[in-house]
């Protein structure tokens, strides 16, 4: 029996999508500009955050020592700062080391250091933090107890990055949150104002159901999976639109891009999460079509 | 079968659709209400189908009380009541196999069974041969015949119709009144609203007169 309801409400459901597609198709679209919008935003955020990561993880602190500094203060200073409980590791660069490194990075520009008498280089501390401590206040407090002691010259660490990256970080956040839920909440009310007028256009035959004796579940029922439909084609294609148009992009932009940047290469989502928004365009669709059909006086006994 | 204690029904305006109607119909009994328009007919049987709830009063049917019922109880008790109205409410973009099967559809029955059962209904009501015609290209009779077979599909208890003649030619309206005391024959209680007085009176002894919303004769 409940087998049999269930297959008159499909059957409804599909009937009345193809009868009225334009309305269907219009909801669809509405609802796939809304996800195209959530999934740009949602792969910016995902992307920065796994660059940011990426970055973070990289992130020194280079100590870089007075010229001349003697062995014996350069090791004391290294025992130090090894013994701080911010510090992962310590690497010594010497001058030597450091114009070795800079010719390698120059291969083919020899030119550039052809000019040079002496090595300008000076020897530097490679600091590496533990990841615990690798956010801009702390970076901040740790470098503040490190910037005195001697023989340091001067000390390098991406303090401005880092905090641009946070804020970038934190505010395209919010956007995606604000400009997300708002669009969220706009598609929620197309879908549950297409509902609103279906059920409209078909009043006389709600009448006849409850007049043989159909409970407002079953009347319910097939508006809600037209509304999941749509939800559903919408959530996919939106999925199907970005997916296509960032390959486009990665062939044409981001690779380039990217090695350019030479930092962690593009993210897009994952499984999981392309299941998330097609799952999520179905529950779209659901709490629009209940919303309105929960409201109609049609629907009340 | 129907019993009314009391009942009140009001709108928002001070004047009651039913003031103090209280009257017991048994089962088997094929029963007119009649009486002018406005006299608080079709408020009658909306009662007793569960479409509207009495203001004051009891109202039993088939041993429910249907006043004290859930309202998610009303449905099932609907089903067991066929309605036939004056603008026979048939879905005109559905054939007439369709509008009769409706009725088993929304209550989940398998389709072999549906089959079976709207040609035997169809066949019943001599319109075997339009099942496949819309509404629209059916004659007034023909659309109150399918409107009956829709509300005897289930095998209902209690048959309620609200002017079913009204749109219809004396000859035809005879015809429908024969199909309702063929129904009846089968042991369903009829119960029919009808401003004709006379044809109350041709066609049964049993009568409820109403008049301004007030029970002014009873003959049951």
């Amino acid at each position: 029996m409940i087998y049999n309801k269930i297959s008159y409400c499909f059957k409804t459901a599909f009937y009345n999508l193809r009868k009225h597609l334009l309305l269907s198709a219009v909801t669809a679209t509405t609802i796939a500009i809304t996800f195209i919008i959530f999934i740009f935003f949602l792969v910016v955020v995902i992307n920065l955050s796994s660059f940011k990561n990426n970055w973070v993880d990289r992130l020194q602190v280079i100590l870089y020592l007075e010229n001349g500094a003697d062995a014996a203060a350069i090791d004391e200073t290294r025992t130090f700062i090894t013994g701080l409980p911010e510090v992962d590791s310590v690497r010594f660069v010497s001058r030597d080391d450091a114009l070795i490194m800079l010719k390698k990075s120059l291969e083919g520009q020899d030119g550039i250091l052809q000019g040079l008498e002496e090595n300008p280089l000076p020897a530097s501390l490679e600091i590496k933090l533990k990841k615990e401590y690798l956010t801009p206040e702390r970076v901040e407090i740790f470098v503040e107890k490190i910037k005195t002691i001697r023989p340091v010259e001067d000390i390098e660490y991406g303090q401005k990055w880092l905090e641009r990256f946070t804020t970038i970080f934190t505010l395209l956040k919010i956007m995606g949150i604000t400009f997300g839920g708002l669009l969220f909440l706009f598609a929620f009310f197309i879908i549950s104002n297409t509902i609103r007028l279906l059920v409209y256009s078909r009043r006389d035959e709600i009448e006849i159901m409850k007049l043989v004796g159909a409970t407002n579940r079953f009347i319910k029922l097939p508006f809600c999976i037209e509304a999941g439909i749509q939800g559903l084609v919408g959530s996919s294609c939106a999925l199907l639109f970005v997916t296509f148009v960032v390959r486009v992009l990665m062939s044409e932009f981001i690779v380039p891009f990217q090695f350019y940047v030479g930092q962690s290469s593009f993210v897009f989502l994952t499984t999981t999460q392309s299941v998330f928004i097609i799952v999520l365009g179905l529950v779209l669709g659901l709490c629009g079509s209940l919303f309105s059909l929960n409201n109609l006086k049609e629907l009340k006994n | 079968m129907i019993q009314l204690h009391q009942v009140h029904k009001f709108y928002d305006t001070s004047i009651p659709a039913l003031e103090d109607i209280n009257l017991k119909i048994r089962k088997g009994d094929f029963v007119f209400v009649t009486g002018p328009s406005g006299a608080g007919k079709t408020t009658l049987l909306e009662l007793i189908f569960s479409a509207e709830t009495p203001s004051k009063g009891e109202i039993i049917v088939n041993g429910v009380n249907i006043t004290r019922i859930k309202s998610s109880a009303i449905p099932y008790i609907r089903r067991r009541i066929g309605v036939v109205f004056q603008d026979f409410k048939l879905i005109p973009t559905k054939t007439v196999y369709e509008n009769v099967a409706f009725a088993l559809e929304i209550i989940g029955v398998n389709r072999k069974i549906i089959k079976r059962k709207v040609w035997q209904v169809l066949k019943w009501v001599g319109l075997l041969q339009k099942k496949d015609a819309f509404p629209p290209c059916l004659s007034g009779g023909e659309q109150q015949r399918v409107a009956i077979a829709r509300a005897i599909i289930n095998n209902p208890i209690l048959l309620l119709a609200d002017e079913p003649t009204g749109n219809l030619d004396p000859a035809l309206s005879l015809d429908i009144i024969k199909l309702f005391k063929a129904i009846n024959a089968r042991g369903t209680t009829i119960l029919i609203a009808t401003h004709d007085r006379q044809m109350a009176e041709k066609f049964s002894d049993k009568i409820i007169f109403l008049k301004h919303g007030k029970l002014t004769g009873l003959s049951i």
